[in-house]
């Protein structure tokens, strides 16, 4: 061995000047892992907040019964975004906790087990506290892109030609079987519940909000075969869609088949003048000319 | 007042004789004192180079600028240092690193293909690798007493990097579970998984190579 390394080392650090890095450093380092932790885990249990408001807020209860797509609704009912958002958060919290002074210590699975308890206990927390509902609401006027549960639900439910209605029931005949619907938009339905599956709980339905399974009958007649509670609804959702002229589907699809009604039989001479005359209708009743060519 | 011979003499007696000084002191003192520093140098220079050696394909010279590098790693960081965990250890980590990233670096110039090469310390040192390892992965009986340090080597050399640093550490360092798992920053359950898989693949590497060895 060279018998002079203590001195050329000592020497080295001398001539260099090489000073020790200051202790600040290191606690900054410990305190930057320590805080990606803290981060990770709490970002995590609001993910897992919003995973479980939509699982218990969303269309899971019918969801056998509106899967005629298969397996496509049930992708499109999981919380896909938040999930990621909660598997992200989880490891980087054990990132963080791992790189911590003493993190070596434990195997991975110890703190991935810990983290997601924790992150399922604050989760919890925070869905029984309303947070996962609320931090769903900052996302959709926050986030461009991103729709919140209940916006996606009540779009879904605003659709009585593919047989799916809402809204709040305003009246009930028991002795007719029917009752009196009244959509987000204001449109009021005659619902035949004879032959439903009622889902509600309650005994007095007035102005209870409900998801409806059915078939339309005519512009305002709908046969019920599930009448299910519908918690979330928001009727101000659709509204101010109709308020901001982006109108539903629905009204598009109903003008399209009165211009197909009407243009029946026509020469083209005819259907050019009744298509005009039909364009000025419709910005009379809407405010704008519809979409297409005139 | 006092004469100079007898302040010398106060002061010898009030200080303590460095070496004497537990590692531990004689880090928190390093800062202020470099002759601290310089004997952490002397206790452990010989150790850790043997260590790098061991655990290296590096030539005794490469092994020696390693080793330099290691004591100006451990200047630089002498505020990280946590009196939670052993010095020797803190310092064994700093050396396993150290000479890990010497490997990638000639591994990138293209120097090198793999950290083992086969070599380690010298012959009075191999001939207790032998006696350490062949008693505590129960091949004592199998083998024949005049097995060299050349033929243990050949053995480690077959078997993969992981499990071979834990054979050094464990084996031919001496260090505990704990330990190791601060020097490789391992939990120890890991390190204990480590070191059953390392004897076995030991064992079986020893029973693949034995008629060949027979055979010189």
């Amino acid at each position: 061995m060279t018998k002079n390394l203590k001195d050329s080392i000592l020497k080295k650090i001398d001539q260099e000047r090489i000073q020790p890095r200051s202790r600040w450093i290191f606690v900054l380092h410990n305190v930057l892992f320590w805080t990606l932790f803290a981060i990770g885990v709490l970002l995590g249990a609001a993910g897992f907040g919003v995973i479980l408001y939509a699982l218990n807020a969303d269309d899971f209860d019918l969801m056998a019964e509106l899967s005629g797509s298969g397996t496509s609704l049930f992708m499109s009912l999981l919380p896909i975004f938040w999930i990621c958002f909660f598997a992200i958060f989880l490891v980087l919290s054990v990132i963080g906790i791992q790189h911590t002074k003493k993190g070596y210590k434990w195997p991975i699975s110890r703190f991935l087990g810990l983290n997601l308890l924790i992150g399922v206990i604050l989760g919890s927390a925070l869905y029984a506290m309303g947070g996962g509902a609320k931090l769903d609401r900052i996302f959709d006027t926050s986030v461009p892109g991103y729709q919140s549960f209940i916006q996606k639900q009540m779009e879904r439910w605003f659709r009585p030609e593919e047989g799916r209605l809402a809204g709040e029931i305003m009246e009930v005949d028991d002795m007719v079987g029917v009752f009196i619907l009244r959509e987000a938009d204001g449109t009021q339905w005659e619902v035949d519940y004879t032959e439903a599956d009622i889902r509600l709980r309650t005994r007095e339905p007035e102005m209870v909000p409900v998801r409806v399974m059915g078939t339309m009958l005519s512009e305002n007649q709908f046969s019920a075969a599930i009448v299910a509670p519908f918690h979330q609804f928001e009727a101000e959702r659709i509204q101010h869609k109709i308020d901001a002229g982006d109108i539903s589907r629905r009204e598009l699809e109903r003008f399209r088949r009165q211009i197909q009604a009407r243009m029946e039989g026509l020469s083209p001479q005819e259907q050019w003048e009744m298509r005009k005359q039909i364009r000025e209708e419709f910005r009379e009743k809407f405010g704008f000319y519809p979409p297409g060519k005139e | 007042m006092f004469s100079n011979f007898e302040l010398f003499r106060y002061i010898s007696l009030r200080m303590p004789n460095l070496k004497e000084l537990p590692d531990e002191q004689l880090m928190e003192q390093a800062i202020e004192n470099m002759d601290c520093f310089g004997v952490l140098i002397e206790r452990y220079e010989g150790k850790l180079l043997k260590y790098i050696l061991r655990i290296s394909h590096f030539s005794y010279e490469e092994a020696e600028e390693i080793l330099q590098e290691v004591f100006l790693k451990l200047w630089k960081n002498l505020n990280e240092f946590d009196s939670s965990v052993k010095f020797s250890s803190w310092i064994y980590r700093i050396t396993h690193n150290e000479t890990i990233s010497a490997f990638r670096k000639a591994k990138s110039r293209g120097d090198i293909d793999k950290i083992y090469g086969g070599h380690g310390g010298d012959d009075e040192d191999d001939f207790d690798v032998f006696s350490v390892l062949s008693s505590e992965l129960d091949i004592e009986a199998e083998v024949d007493q005049t097995l060299t340090g050349e033929q243990i080597r050949a053995v480690l050399e077959q078997i993969p990097e992981k499990y071979r640093e834990v054979l050094v550490l464990k084996f031919l360092e001496e260090r505990s579970y704990e330990e190791i798992s601060d020097i490789l920053k391992k939990p120890s359950g890991t390190v204990a998984t480590l070191i059953n898989r390392a004897k076995k693949a030991f064992r079986d590497a020893w029973e693949r190579n034995i008629q060949d060895f027979d055979s010189i």
